[in-house]
């Protein structure tokens, strides 16, 4: 792999997420993430050469929303990229910008990832989502205990606890993190009795319904040279594979997650993750998946994600931190969900993230995307330039 | 120009967006559904190449992405794989109804290979839904080629000793 730039994120906006936001119409929600973005990097409107935007467009059923949003996104009259890849929107955003500055197409490139989710039908979006002819009877949304079963067919309330445990963990995160929807201080006790939706999958294991938006503003090395701090992308890969979609058959089938993160960590040299990674924002739709998925994308022999949460040690203050933004099962606006991954990554690494900032030195962090086709999206951001060119 | 967000000011306006579709399923889909309206039977799609039966069949296999090689006629028994039971209700855009709770969806390994089968079983009770327990679709009477033409797989009281765990 070899790069004709480097491309430093120089500027990151995000809208205080919530679950209503009847004060703002979509255009002058996601008005507020690029008016922060454009204030943080320190540049005017006009700077920007191309806008790339983004949501799932059944969610709210407006279709092009980038054409109604131009007057709040400053668009007008520049080129634009509209995607639309389910869960993983915001990480596809931010995958394709990057590629837009690294190729030498444009020098300063914003992404834009939003939803106002109260505005549609989430869960009947998504089950839309599903093959028509066969898979939309069955679907229901994102919602799905399959992971948690195994769990709790393997290590009973063991997993239970476990699961719980990374919710509370999510909800004391949020409380730090003045951008987040759910700011709920739990405990394991109301995680484990709070309704069920498909079993083992509780209510408050699952990620909520939130509006709001995100934008990241991408730039050349020369440009990245105005801002005092900006961060690097190293490297992104995408993995999906939807059409083989065969859980718990005979034939073992690698998770995306796992195939992703392998090829991400072959082409950068990573041999351990736990020690070469500093923070990980991880795309975790309920805290079933976060415990599995450490596993996989961080490699881990069986058992190890279960005593790392049983540590406490992806707690901000933890070895591993992951989510100390609060995650996706605090905040989801979904077609930002996956950007606001890489933003926090960012935020991160800069030292701006405020009371959930990670107390340590931070050179390198991954931040990954999902969508509910088995879609994967990681992206590796360091604090230092990456590719000396 | 400056608004300040009133109260009287901020209106809700509800629509209701229904969109009727009609899809096609070309030849291969069709003829598998074919086969399920008008012969009770349930046609797979075989790999020789990595020896993958396709549910629903495909043109291409999944694994190899390439042709996959004949048709082959399935079982409609085998076991549990993986099933959800749903207690929440949700819409079903398919009709726009709420879909009535609790129902389950199962993934089944039909017999004869590692063919599986995506759909609704008629057990809600997560006592009685074991992975690996033995399944029986039940079909319609009145079969359109369509999924409906499973009503759904009956689960049975009696354990596949083929039956791998997942996690194993």
């Amino acid at each position: 792999m070899k790069r004709n730039r480097n491309v430093a994120i120089i500027g990151i906006g995000q809208t205080a997420h919530a679950g209503h936001r009847p004060d703002v119409n979509q255009v002058e929600m996601i008005h507020e993430a690029v008016r922060e973005a454009i204030e943080d990097a320190g540049i005017r409107l006009k700077d920007i050469d191309c806008v790339v935007h983004g949501n799932m467009e059944l969610f709210e059923g407006v279709h092009q929303p980038d054409m109604w949003h131009v007057i709040g996104d400053g668009a007008y009259g520049k080129p634009g990229i509209r995607i639309t890849t389910g869960g993983t929107t915001g990480a596809t955003l931010v995958s394709a910008t990057d590629l837009l500055v690294a190729s030498g197409l444009h020098d300063v490139v914003m992404c834009i990832g939003f939803e106002k989710q109260e505005e549609g039908q989430t869960t009947t979006g998504i089950t839309a989502m599903a093959d028509p002819i066969w898979g939309r009877e069955l679907q229901t949304g994102a919602l799905t205990g399959t992971t948690g079963a195994i769990y709790v067919r393997q290590f009973g309330e063991r997993a239970e606890v476990a699961a719980a445990k990374l919710r509370v963990k999510a909800g004391n995160n949020a409380i730090r993190n003045r951008k987040a929807h759910l700011k709920l201080k739990l405990t394991i006790a109301d995680v484990m009795n709070s309704r069920m939706l498909t079993w083992p999958l509780r209510f408050l294991h699952m990620c909520p319904e939130s509006n709001g938006a995100c934008a990241i503003i991408f730039a050349t090395e020369e440009w990245a040279k105005k801002v005092k701090k900006p961060v690097w992308m190293k490297d992104h890969v995408t993995v999906h594979r939807e059409e083989t979609f065969y859980w718990g058959g005979p034939r073992k089938m690698q998770s995306t997650h796992n195939t992703a993160a392998l090829k991400i960590y072959q082409r950068n040299g990573i041999v351990n993750p736990l020690k070469e990674i500093d923070v990980f924002e991880m795309y975790d739709p309920s805290s079933w998946w976060e415990l599995d998925w450490m596993k996989e994308f961080l490699l881990l022999p069986p058992g190890k994600n279960m005593e790392m949460v049983e540590k406490g040690e992806t707690e901000i203050e933890g070895a591993f931190p992951i989510n100390p933004s609060g995650g996706v099962v605090s905040t989801n606006p979904i077609g930002a969900t996956a950007a606001i991954r890489v933003a926090e990554a960012a935020l991160q690494l800069r030292g701006d993230a405020g009371e959930h900032q990670v107390p340590k030195k931070l050179k390198t962090a991954l931040a990954s995307g999902f969508g509910g086709t088995m879609w994967t999206v990681l992206h590796l951001l360091t604090h230092d330039k990456p590719w000396i060119l | 120009m400056e608004q300040k967000a009133v109260k009287q000011d901020l209106i809700e306006v509800r629509t209701l967006l229904s969109l009727p579709c009609r899809f096609d399923t070309g030849p291969v889909m069709g003829r598998f559904l074919r086969g399920l309206r008008d012969e009770k039977k349930i046609w797979g799609t075989y790999c020789e190449n990595c020896g993958r039966t396709q549910l629903p069949p495909m043109q291409v296999c999944a694994n190899c992405k390439e042709e996959t090689s004949y048709w082959v006629e399935l079982p409609d028994e085998g076991y549990l794989a993986s099933f959800d039971v749903i207690v929440i209700p949700t819409l079903n855009p398919l009709t726009g109804e709420m879909r009535k709770v609790p129902y389950s969806v199962g993934r089944m390994v039909l017999d004869g290979g590692d063919a599986m089968i995506w759909h609704l079983l008629d057990e809600t009770d997560i006592k009685k839904l074991v992975f690996g327990k033995r399944v029986k679709a039940v079909w319609a009477e009145h079969r359109e080629g369509r999924i409906g033409d499973i009503v759904h797989f009956k689960v049975l009281d009696k354990i596949d000793p083929r039956a791998r765990r997942i996690n194993e």
